[in-house]
């Protein structure tokens, strides 16, 4: 497995940075200061050039700092022991540009897979405890990035379903476009069996990584258990049977769907159970729970990444770490051991009980950073 | 709000409703009318209105034609019994470039699309099936567009015409001819995959 490490982080006129230039630490690097100084910042800066998107803002004119007409952001990193950069420029009135090893990408999708991020924030606590719609968020974004032909069929699915929905809807006024509703039926089943079959095989595999590292983590204490609740039942995991099995469900639905102007049917209506000790995490966990849980789902991520694309991805904490206690926090230590890690938090004190010797620590004041450069053998002199 | 006179005004709005034409071309083409001598304005003006007044759709395979019948359907040298379906006028030049193709044509003018409102009645269905029973044919060839509306398109009217008992294809979709496999996209090489056949 190639381990990939980004070396060098240049932002100009990105968010509060005028112009940053930090080079990174092989293993851990720790970003800490006091809030809204822009630590997430450079952990968002990283995301972005991993996925095209920023993992909190929809606008990408909310990344250029203020005042400014334009932003630049350079990352230089290392994979299969070469030197290879992705560099991106974002401009407010014009479309934003994407260089990969200096040369212009013309889609997004072809930026996507080559430095492998997995970003774990407070914000992900949604999965375990909001609505279905988080958890198709979190299998769709980590399926389309392992995945290429996955967000291609989930573009094409939504694109039926929306003319579906459609043609549900005109159909109460013009008759005649409701006899075109097989042909809609057909392509949904088409694409929206693919997704399920997908679906169910990304979801046993991250079952299984979850349920080993929530093992280790809870000291066999307690089962983690991820289940793919399909809207469409199926028997046999086959493509061929799930489809027929999907169309059989449309035009079953077919009526309630009409009055209602809505399909009810299909992968869009998904949901991933998440069972701690056969109980549903989302209902009759304790928060301390939940937050384990999420730690195992995150980390089977990691892992999924890590065999599905051959790269061994950089982890980027943003906050979550001080929230963990002590023992989870030393599991996580271990296990990110050969992994590089960035990690924000408000104080430093607390890491020193862990004898990291791979260790960088960055004082983020206002947009400004200062590398107090001890690892902590240093400090011990 | 505009800060030109009313005429000029006029024209950049009616230019930028032109697909492809924005504002800032609209005015840089309404301006370029007003420095041409009248005598070409006037030229284009009625090439305009010639145009709409005299092209009409073929009686038989419904594309633009200047006469009743256009001059595919009027060759006696194409193939009666082989008719490609397109989704529109553009699509028969761009088969016909390929000068291999001697059957004949059908154009929907449009593909099913519920968001749109189009349903196939508003596209020319009707008269393919009414062609159906005044000809011989055997071949139909389904050349719609490779997306989700003109794969619904395809779906329905193959789903029309195969119980007639009339053979019905579907173009193929995959690697363009003369490129490269390494750089073909993801999505196409599946398709490509999907699609292969044993030589």
């Amino acid at each position: 497995m190639l381990k990939l490490h980004i070396k060098s982080i240049l932002l100009k006129n990105y968010r509060n940075y005028e112009d940053l230039d930090i080079r990174l630490n092989k293993g851990i690097n720790i970003l800490y200061g006091q809030n809204a100084q822009g630590k997430t910042n450079i952990l968002e800066s990283i995301h972005l050039l991993s996925t095209g998107k920023s993992h909190r803002s929809q606008k990408d004119s909310e990344l250029i700092r203020w005042n400014q007409d334009d932003a630049r952001i350079k990352i230089a990193y290392e994979k299969e022991n070469e030197e290879q950069s992705i560099e991106m420029y974002l401009h407010r009135n014009t479309k934003k540009q994407i260089k990969l090893n200096g040369v212009k990408l013309t889609k997004i999708g072809e930026l996507i897979g080559n430095l492998h991020t997995v970003i774990f924030s407070p914000d992900h606590m949604k999965i375990i405890k909001e609505g279905p719609s988080e958890r198709r968020r979190f299998v769709d974004i980590i399926m389309s990035q392992a995945k290429p032909g996955y967000y291609y069929h989930l573009v094409q699915y939504l694109k039926v379903l929306e003319q579906r929905n459609n043609l549900l809807l005109e159909g109460k006024k013009n008759e005649k476009l409701l006899k075109t509703i097989d042909v809609w039926d057909e392509q949904l089943a088409e694409f929206g069996s693919r997704l399920i079959k997908s679906r169910a095989l990304f979801i046993r595999r991250i079952n299984e990584y979850a349920e080993e590292i929530h093992y280790r983590i809870t000291r066999d204490r307690e089962k983690l258990d991820i289940r793919y609740k399909s809207s469409v039942p199926y028997g046999e995991e086959n493509e061929t049977e799930i489809k027929k099995r999907f169309r059989e469900n449309l035009y079953d639905f077919r009526e309630i769907d009409a009055r209602r102007g809505l399909t009810h049917k299909g992968p869009h209506r998904d949901d991933v159970l998440i069972y701690i000790d056969g109980n549903e995490a989302r209902t009759f966990s304790s928060q301390g729970q939940q937050r384990t849980a999420l730690l195992s789902l995150k980390l089977a991520e990691l892992e999924y990444i890590k065999n599905e694309t051959n790269d061994v991805p950089v982890l980027l904490l943003d906050d979550v770490f001080s929230e963990l206690d002590t023992q989870r926090q030393y599991f996580l230590i271990e296990f990110i051991s050969s992994i590089q890690t960035i990690i924000t938090c408000t104080d430093v004190e607390h890491l020193n009980k862990f004898q990291i010797t791979d260790m960088s620590v960055f004082h983020v004041i206002e947009g400004k950073i200062e590398k107090e450069s001890f690892s902590l053998d240093d400090k011990r002199l | 709000m505009s800060f030109y006179a009313a005429p000029i005004a006029k024209l950049i709005d009616e230019l930028s409703k032109l697909p492809g034409v924005g504002s800032k071309t609209a005015q840089r083409l309404a301006f370029h009318i007003l420095n041409m001598p009248s005598g070409e304005v006037e030229q284009l003006s009625g090439a305009i209105i010639s145009a709409k007044r005299n092209i009409k759709h073929c009686r038989i395979c419904c594309n633009i034609t200047d006469s009743e019948v256009c001059s595919i359907c009027g060759n006696p040298k194409r193939d009666e019994g082989l008719i490609c379906v397109v989704e529109d006028p553009k699509d028969v030049v761009a088969m016909e470039r390929t000068r291999e193709y001697k059957g004949m044509y059908h154009v929907l003018n449009g593909a099913i699309s519920p968001m749109e409102g189009i349903g196939p009645e508003e596209i020319r269905i009707k008269e393919l099936l009414k062609r159906l029973g005044q000809q011989e044919v055997k071949e139909i060839i389904l050349a719609t567009n490779p997306n989700i509306e003109g794969e619904a398109t395809a779906m329905y009217i193959s789903r029309l015409i195969k119980p007639m008992g009339i053979k019905v294809t579907r173009i193929a979709h995959g690697i363009p001819v003369g490129g490269d496999l390494e750089y073909a996209d993801e999505v196409t090489l599946m398709k490509a995959m999907e699609g292969r056949r044993e030589v």
